[in-house]
């Protein structure tokens, strides 16, 4: 019988900002946010948890949490640093477990199996762990530690900060059965409605809810849910010589005004797309579906997807799609704030030239070039006519 | 309940504030350490999900809330419940009655 697994989620406590406080021992104590300032519509990257008693969170534009705090001090962030911190963390972290898997730049999971301190001294490693982030590059971390990556996240959200969180072995489930439905990653607020909606407020009652009514509901992804509920997830820990692959990739863009100029917009789309195909294609990956979001000035956001009958890396079949669901989701001409646009349903590989489509073929060999002069120059080094900017009309 | 470990109703800082109340609570374990439990220590708070049904295997607190008193027992295979190092024994108690809850978890906020 296997033992069972061990797992970690380790996360830097307010990390761009604990950097900063690093750099700037002054900023310690007071509520500060790293971020754009509002003058150029930024919004909020980091914010301490001084700012955070105030109701700044982040991804809130500038403007609304100085309005919040007042006395708010902004930095506008320090670039490379927060690279230079991370590697730091991490290979520290590397000198506790080989099976490393960094998620983003502040947060990993670390795989203690097998490694005979599971569960009992799984904590006094953790401990010492955060203990030696904390004495050697003056940060700090909250770690959860459970069967799985799935409550191991929870647990870690749980503790922060400077926190530390072990689920007892077996008892996952019980330890989400009272937890509020948001608190499971991967329950966003529309899913939370749908949940609500049919009277669940607690993951426990996900967790015991009839497989059928969450397939009516949910499709494929109920199954899913309640076995997420249930604090099952099965997913391993990669380390960085088996890198994991992006669900999904995308872009999107904030615009210094308001705009309700459709050809703006559709400029500004390609671009992003042109982004994000370029990386799917650096990745030597295909795309299925295109998902574009539009937010209002009022903040309110639409988004609308479109699944291609075979996975592409093409620019021009992404692009038509793309333009398509811009098109329907600005039919009232909004006053639109921002647009974005996510590549998902990824899947290894890349498109052969069609033997029946001439034109695609060629399209295909030209984007393959400029992918190569991109490579060497920079992704601007090759724009499309088509994309170059033009001046929008916006609001007064 | 004597001398040995006890455990004391706290309200917890940071996040798991947010968690604690209706259907969660933790309790401080102080005193003297329980080695042969989870690895416990003095310090550590205990997450007790008051939600769940006690299964084999568990570990559940025991105790009149009201006077503050509470204990961990632990449930065997045959749904009897033993008493965990430095614990009074639970024979002899109401106990069904008595159960405040399962033990899900533990936090150790670590001190700067």
């Amino acid at each position: 019988m296997n033992p069972p697994r061990c797992i970690l989620h380790v996360d830097l406590d307010a990390f761009f900002v604990s950097v900063e406080r690093v750099l700037n021992p002054k900023l310690c104590g007071l509520p500060v946010v790293v971020g754009g300032s509002p003058q150029s519509r930024g919004v909020v990257a980091a914010a301490s948890y001084e700012a955070r008693a105030f109701g700044v969170r982040s991804a809130m534009p500038m403007g609304q949490a100085h309005r919040l705090c007042p006395d708010l001090v902004r930095i506008s962030g320090t670039p490379g640093m927060y690279g230079r911190a991370s590697k730091a963390v991490f290979s520290l972290l590397k000198s506790y477990t080989p099976v490393i898997e960094k998620v983003s730049i502040d947060e990993a999971y670390l795989d203690f199996t097998g490694m005979g301190f599971c569960f009992d001294s799984a904590v006094d490693q953790a401990e010492k762990m955060r203990i030696e982030v904390k004495n050697r590059l003056r940060l700090d971390i909250t770690v959860g530690i459970s069967q799985n990556r799935l409550v191991s996240k929870v647990a870690s959200a749980f503790a922060k900060p400077q926190g530390l969180f072990d689920v007892q072995v077996g008892r996952e489930a019980r330890f989400l059965a009272p937890l509020p439905l948001r608190a499971l990653p991967g329950i966003g607020p529309v899913t939370a409605k749908s949940l609500e909606d049919l009277g669940f407020s607690y993951l426990g009652q996900v967790a015991q809810a009839d497989a059928a009514v969450l397939l009516r509901a949910f499709g494929s992804q109920g199954a899913i849910l309640k076995k997420h509920a249930e604090g099952m997830d099965a997913t391993p820990v990669r380390s960085s010589g088996q890198p994991r692959q992006s669900s999904s990739l995308g872009h999107d863009e904030t615009f210094l005004k308001d705009t309700r100029d459709l050809s703006y917009l559709e400029k500004r789309l390609q671009n992003l797309l042109a982004r994000a195909s370029y990386r799917l294609r650096k990745k030597q990956l295909l795309a299925k579906t295109v998902t574009v979001k539009v937010r209002k000035a009022d903040f309110t956001s639409k988004t609308q997807a479109f699944t291609l009958p075979q996975p592409t890396d093409y620019d021009v079949e992404l692009l038509e799609q793309a333009l398509r669901i811009l098109r329907s989701l600005t039919v009232d001409r909004p006053l639109v704030r921002l647009v974005g646009v996510r590549l998902s349903g990824l899947t290894s590989g890349v498109r052969q030239g069609d033997l029946f489509d001439a034109e695609a073929t060629r399209g295909r060999k030209l984007y393959s070039v400029a992918d190569q002069v991109r490579k060497k120059y920079g992704f601007r080094s090759v724009v499309e006519g088509s994309r170059l900017r033009s001046n929008p009309s916006f609001e007064e | 309940m004597g001398l040995g470990p006890s455990l004391s109703r706290v309200k917890p800082s940071g996040k798991a504030s947010q968690f604690s109340g209706k259907h969660t609570f933790f309790l401080a374990l102080s005193g003297q350490p329980v080695p042969d439990v989870e690895g416990f220590a003095a310090g550590d708070l205990l997450a007790v999900s008051k939600k769940v049904d006690a299964e084999a295997g568990d570990l559940v607190v025991w105790g009149t809330p009201s006077d503050g008193n509470f204990a961990l027992a632990r449930v065997t295979d045959d749904y009897t419940f033993v008493a965990v190092a430095g614990f009074p024994s639970p024979s002899g108690q109401v106990f069904g009655e008595s159960i405040q809850g399962v033990v899900v978890g533990r936090l150790r906020h670590l001190e700067s």
